[in-house]
C-alpha cells in the first residue's frame, strides 16, 4: 500500500523485526534505529542479509519480549523531549529480566 | 529455564550503565572454539568483501554471548589473529609487490578495503567495544585494526619509504606543470592522518615534515633565481603566484593542518630572506617605486610584506629614508640656510627658493605621501606615524620654518594673487595646518602670523576677511583662544576705521582748519598690534603735521583719557608730481610740488611736463617733500632732516633711484653698490610714463633680514622665558612640593604644544623665581622646591 511506504529497497520506511517463535513486528526503520545494534545492522557500510532484505532475525528473543521492544521505541520516541509529564513505561514483573537481557544486547 | 534462575544479578557503574554479569552456566571448551572459529571465517569472508551472505545479528549475537561468559580476552585475540593475518599476507604480498606506477593505487585501494572491513568488523564487534575493551583499557576494534595495517604494511618493506618518494614525486611534477592524479594524493594524505589514531604523528613524520622541507629548498633556489632575473615587481607578482598555488594545492589533497605550515616555510624563504633585497632593488625597490609613482606596485609588496614578521618595517625604514633625503634637501635649498662656514655666491644665493615655494613644495610632497598612504599603505597606521616624524623631523631642522610657513599663508591671503574660490581657499588653509602641526616652535609661527596679519590689514591687502577668519577659527581649535586672542581683538580695530574716519569727516567740516591735504588714519590699540621696538618719530612736513594734530584733537575730543601717537612705518600717501623735463641750462635743478602752487620758473621745457601721481608709503613721501625746499639732498641730510630709520630710508632711496626705469623718480649720484652718507639726490625730471598713477614699490624683503630676525628671536626668547616662569609658578602652586627633576618633566609637558624649553632655561628660570621668593629650596633636601605663598 503506497499509504504507508514499503519494505523494500535501502530507501523503505519499514524493516520487520522476526522473533525467535517467528513473530513479525513490522515497524517503522527510524523506530527500530533506536537500538544501537539495529541502527548498525542496516546502516553498515556492509552487505549482510539484514540490510539486503530489510529484515532482522532475532533467534534468542521471544516475541513477548521482542513485543515489549517494539512498544519500548514507541515510547522513547513519543516522550523524549517532550514537553508534556512523562508516564512510567509499564513492565510485567515477569518479562523483566528478559526484557534486561534484550536491552543489553540491543544496546537500547 | 533462564526466567527461574535468580542468580543474575545487576550492579550499576558509574555512568548509569548496567552490567549484566553472566549466568554461572559455563560454556564448554569445544563450543567457545568453534565460535570463535565461525567468527574468523566470518571476518575472512568479510575481508574478501563477501560478506553477503552473512547474518549480522548471528555474528554479533555470539560475539556478545562469548564476552557474556567471559570469554572477552580470547575473542579479542582471535580477532586480532585474524586480522594480523590477513593483512600480513596477501595485503602485504599485493602492496609490497608492486613498486612501480600502480603502487600508489594498490596501497590507496588496500587501506580503503581494510577501514571498509573494519567498520563492519567494529560493528560486530560493538558489544565488546562497549564492555571488554571498557574494562580492560585496551585497544578499541577499530583502532586495532588501524594499529595493525600500520604495523604490518606500512612499517614494512620500506612501503612508508617509498610512499613518501611517491608523493614528493608526484608534487615535483605538478610544480614542474605537469597533470598528475591528485586524488591518489589526497587518499594517502588522509590514510597517513588516520593511521596516526590519535594524533596526526605518522602523517607529520612519513609526509608532512619531508614534504616541508622539500618546498622549502625548492623555493629557497627558485627564489634565487627570481631575484637575479626580475625587477622587484615581477618578484612580488611571481611571489603572489607561488603563494596562490601553493595554497590551491593543499586545499586539494593536503590535510587542512598543512596549509597554515605551508604557507610559512613560503613566506619565510620567499619574503621574509629576501625581502631586504627586494625593498632596496636598484631602480625598481621602494624608493623607484614611489618616484615613479607606482601605486600598484607598491600595494602589491605592502600586502605581501604584512603577512612577515618585521615585514612592514623593512618598508617603513627605507620609505623614511626617501622621505627624509627629499625634504632635508628642500630644506637646504630654500633661502637663509647656510651650513656652518659656508659663504654663499651671489649665483647660488639666487637660485635658492623662495620661503613660499618652499611651503609649496613641502605641502606637495605632504599630499603625495597621503596618496600613497591611502592608495599604496592602505592607511597602516605605522606608515602613517613614521611619514610625520619624518615631517617634523627635517621641517623643524630649518629654524626659520615658522617665520616661512606664516610667510606661506600671507602669500595666499594676500590681494593680488591668483583668485583662489572658497573650496581651494579652505582646502589651502588645511594643508597649512598639517604643517602647523609638525612644528615644535609654534610660539614662533605666533609671533609671525600676527606680524603678517597686522601688515595685511594695515596696508589693506587682505584679499578676503572670511578667509582670514577662517585661519584665525582654524588656529582656535587647534590652539585655544589664547593664541588667536590678540589676532581677534586686531580685526576688531580694523572695524572701527571706517566709522572713525567718517566721523573725522564731518569733525572736518564743522571744524574747518584749513588744511592742505585729506588725511585717514587707522587707530591701533596698544599692546595689541606687533610693533617694532621704538615706533620712530620722523618728522613730518608741516602740512601733514598739522592734519595729523587736527585729527588727534578730534580723537583725544571724542574718547576721553586716551592717547595717541603716530606711527609712520605703515603708512602710505598719494603726492602729486610734476616733471618739467630736462632744461638746456639746469639739467640738475628741478622742483616738484605738492598740491597748489605752479613753479615759478619760467625756462622752456624740452618736452611737456608730466603731472602725476605717486603712490608712496608714508617715510617715501617725507623724504620726497623735502626736494619743495631744496633740489639737491646728500643722503647724510635726508638722515638728519627726517630721521627716518637709516635701513628703511635706504630701502626707500633705492626703489626710488636705483630700481626699475618706470619708477625711478629721483637721481643718484654715488660710486658704491649701496647708499653712502655722501651720496647726492637730485628729482629726475626727464622721469616719464604713459601711467598716470604710478605705484612706488619698494624692493621689500619678504623675509626679515638678518638684524630683524635676530629682534624677532629675542623677542620670542623673552615671551618664553614668562611662559617658562607662569608654568614653574603654576605647577609649583599645585604641588606644593616637587623634586627638581620632575618639576622639569611636568614644565616641559605643560609647554609642549607651544614649544620645546630647554632644561637649562628652565633651571635659570628656577633660581630666578627663588630669587624673588616665590619658591623656595627644602631644608632638608635642596633638590626639592617649595611653594612659597
Amino acid at each position: 500500500d503506497s499509504k504507508y511506504g514499503n519494505l523494500a529497497g535501502p530507501d523503505s520506511e519499514y524493516v520487520r523485526l522476526v522473533s525467535s517463535d517467528g513473530h513479525e513486528f513490522v515497524i517503522k526503520k527510524e523506530l527500530a534505529m533506536i537500538s544501537g545494534t539495529i541502527k548498525a545492522m542496516l546502516s553498515g557500510p556492509g552487505q549482510f542479509t539484514e540490510n539486503e532484505n530489510n529484515e532482522v532475525y532475532f533467534r534468542e528473543l521471544p516475541s513477548h519480549v521482542l513485543e515489549n521492544v517494539c512498544k519500548y521505541f514507541m515510547y522513547k520516541i513519543r516522550y523524549t523531549d517532550a514537553a508534556s509529564e512523562i508516564p512510567e513505561f509499564d513492565i510485567a514483573p515477569e518479562v523483566a529480566l528478559e526484557l534486561l537481557m534484550a536491552s543489553n544486547f540491543l544496546d537500547c | 529455564s533462564a526466567m527461574s534462575r535468580s542468580g543474575a544479578t545487576a550492579s550499576s557503574s558509574g555512568n548509569n550503565r548496567m552490567r549484566i554479569r553472566a549466568f554461572p552456566t559455563a560454556m564448554d571448551e569445544a563450543y567457545v572454539d568453534q565460535t570463535l572459529t565461525m567468527l574468523q571465517d566470518a571476518i575472512k569472508e568479510i575481508q574478501r568483501k563477501n560478506n553477503g551472505g552473512l547474518s549480522f545479528e548471528e555474528l554479533y549475537r555470539n560475539a556478545y554471548t562469548m564476552v557474556l561468559h567471559k570469554h572477552g580476552e580470547k575473542l579479542y585475540n582471535a580477532l586480532k589473529e585474524v586480522v594480523r593475518e590477513h593483512l600480513k599476507g596477501p595485503i602485504r604480498k599485493r602492496v609490497g609487490g608492486t613498486m612501480d606506477d600502480l603502487f600508489l593505487e594498490t596501497l590507496n585501494v588496500a587501506w580503503s578495503e581494510h577501514t571498509t572491513a573494519m567498520v563492519m568488523i567494529r560493528d560486530i564487534f560493538m558489544y565488546m567495544d562497549r564492555v571488554y575493551v571498557e574494562q580492560q583499557k585496551c585497544e578499541p576494534v577499530y583502532n586495532l585494526g588501524i594499529g595493525i595495517f600500520r604495523d604490518e604494511i606500512v612499517r614494512q618493506d620500506r612501503v612508508s619509504e617509498h610512499l613518501k618518494k611517491v608523493l614528493l614525486e608526484m608534487v615535483a611534477e605538478e610544480r614542474a606543470g605537469v597533470t598528475i592524479k591528485w586524488s591518489g594524493i589526497k587518499s594517502a594524505c588522509a590514510m597517513l592522518v588516520a593511521l596516526g589514531i590519535e594524533n596526526k604523528s605518522v602523517y607529520e613524520m612519513d609526509f608532512e615534515g619531508p614534504f616541508l622541507k622539500e618546498t622549502s629548498e625548492y623555493y629557497k633556489a627558485a627564489s634565487q633565481k627570481f631575484l637575479m632575473e626580475n625587477c622587484a615587481s615581477v618578484y612580488v607578482k611571481k611571489v603572489e603566484n607561488c603563494i596562490a598555488e601553493e595554497t590551491d594545492r593543499a586545499m586539494r589533497y593536503l590535510d587542512k593542518d598543512t596549509k597554515n605550515k605551508l604557507l610559512q616555510v613560503l613566506e619565510d624563504v620567499l619574503v621574509s630572506q629576501h625581502m631586504q633585497t627586494v625593498v632596496d632593488m636598484e631602480n625598481s625597490g621602494l624608493k623607484a617605486m614611489m618616484r615613479d609613482d607606482k601605486i600598484d606596485d607598491m600595494r602589491s609588496l605592502y600586502l605581501l610584506l604584512r603577512r612577515v614578521n618585521n615585514g612592514l618595517n623593512v618598508m617603513t625604514t627605507c620609505m623614511s629614508e626617501y622621505l627624509r633625503s627629499i625634504g632635508e634637501k628642500l630644506v637646504d635649498e630654500v633661502e637663509g640656510v647656510s651650513k656652518e662656514g659656508e659663504t654663499v655666491d651671489a649665483a647660488t644665493a639666487a637660485a635658492r627658493k623662495d620661503p613660499v615655494r618652499f611651503i609649496q613644495e613641502l605641502i606637495d610632497l605632504k599630499d603625495r605621501f597621503d596618496h600613497f598612504l591611502k592608495d599604496a599603505f592602505d592607511n597602516d597606521a605605522s606608515f602613517k606615524n613614521k611619514i610625520q616624524s619624518d615631517f617634523e623631523f627635517f621641517f623643524n631642522k630649518n629654524k626659520r620654518s615658522p617665520e616661512f610657513l606664516s610667510l606661506y599663508i600671507d602669500d595666499k591671503l594676500k590681494k593680488g594673487q591668483k583668485c583662489l574660490n572658497d573650496n581651494e581657499m579652505e582646502s589651502m588653509l588645511d594643508r597649512s595646518m598639517v604643517l602647523f602641526r609638525f612644528l615644535s616652535e609654534k610660539d614662533a609661527f605666533e609671533k609671525y602670523y600676527k606680524q603678517h596679519v597686522a601688515k595685511r590689514l594695515l596696508l589693506d591687502k587682505s584679499v578676503s576677511d572670511d578667509a582670514e577668519k577662517q585661519m584665525i577659527t582654524k588656529l582656535k581649535t587647534e590652539c585655544g583662544c589664547q593664541f588667536t586672542q590678540r589676532l581677534e581683538s586686531m580685526f576688531k580695530d580694523k572695524e572701527i576705521w571706517g566709522t572713525l574716519n567718517v566721523n573725522f569727516k564731518d569733525y572736518c567740516t564743522n571744524n574747518p582748519v584749513g588744511l592742505q591735504m585729506d588725511v585717514g588714519v587707522r587707530v591701533l590699540t596698544a599692546g595689541i598690534w606687533p610693533t617694532q621696538s621704538a615706533a620712530p618719530q620722523c618728522v613730518l612736513p608741516d602740512s601733514c603735521q598739522a592734519a595729523f594734530d587736527h585729527f588727534k584733537a578730534y580723537y583725544t575730543g571724542a574718547h576721553n583719557g586716551r592717547k595717541i601717537t603716530l606711527n609712520t612705518l605703515l603708512g602710505s600717501a598719494d603726492i602729486k608730481a610734476i616733471f618739467y623735463g630736462a632744461t638746456p641750462n639746469s639739467d640738475e635743478l628741478s622742483q616738484q610740488e605738492s598740491e597748489a602752487g605752479p613753479s615759478s620758473r619760467d625756462t622752456a621745457p624740452k618736452r611737456k611736463e608730466e603731472h602725476k601721481i605717486l603712490q608712496v608709503n608714508t617715510h617715501t613721501m617725507i623724504l620726497l617733500m623735502r626736494f619743495n625746499i631744496r633740489p639737491k639732498f646728500t643722503f647724510e641730510q635726508l638722515k638728519t632732516d627726517t630721521q627716518i630709520p637709516e635701513r628703511d630710508l635706504q630701502r626707500c632711496l633705492q626703489s626710488l633711484s636705483m630700481g626699475k626705469p618706470t619708477q625711478r623718480i629721483l637721481s643718484r649720484k654715488g660710486k658704491g653698490k649701496e647708499i653712502e652718507d655722501q651720496d647726492e639726490f637730485t628729482v629726475n625730471d626727464m622721469f616719464t610714463s604713459k601711467l598716470t598713477r604710478i605705484r612706488i614699490q619698494n624692493i621689500a624683503n619678504k623675509s626679515e633680514t638678518e638684524p630683524e630676525r635676530k629682534e624677532t628671536r629675542n623677542k620670542i626668547d623673552e615671551d618664553r622665558k614668562h611662559e617658562v616662569e607662569a608654568a614653574i609658578v603654576r605647577i609649583m602652586k599645585a604641588r606644593k612640593n616637587l623634586q627638581h627633576n620632575d618639576l622639569v618633566v611636568e614644565v616641559t609637558e605643560q609647554l609642549q604644544s607651544r614649544f620645546k624649553p630647554d632644561p637649562q632655561l628652565i633651571k635659570m628660570r628656577i633660581e630666578s623665581l627663588i630669587e624673588r621668593e616665590y619658591i623656595k629650596r627644602s631644608d632638608d633636601n635642596h633638590r626639592i622646591y617649595q611653594y612659597q605663598a
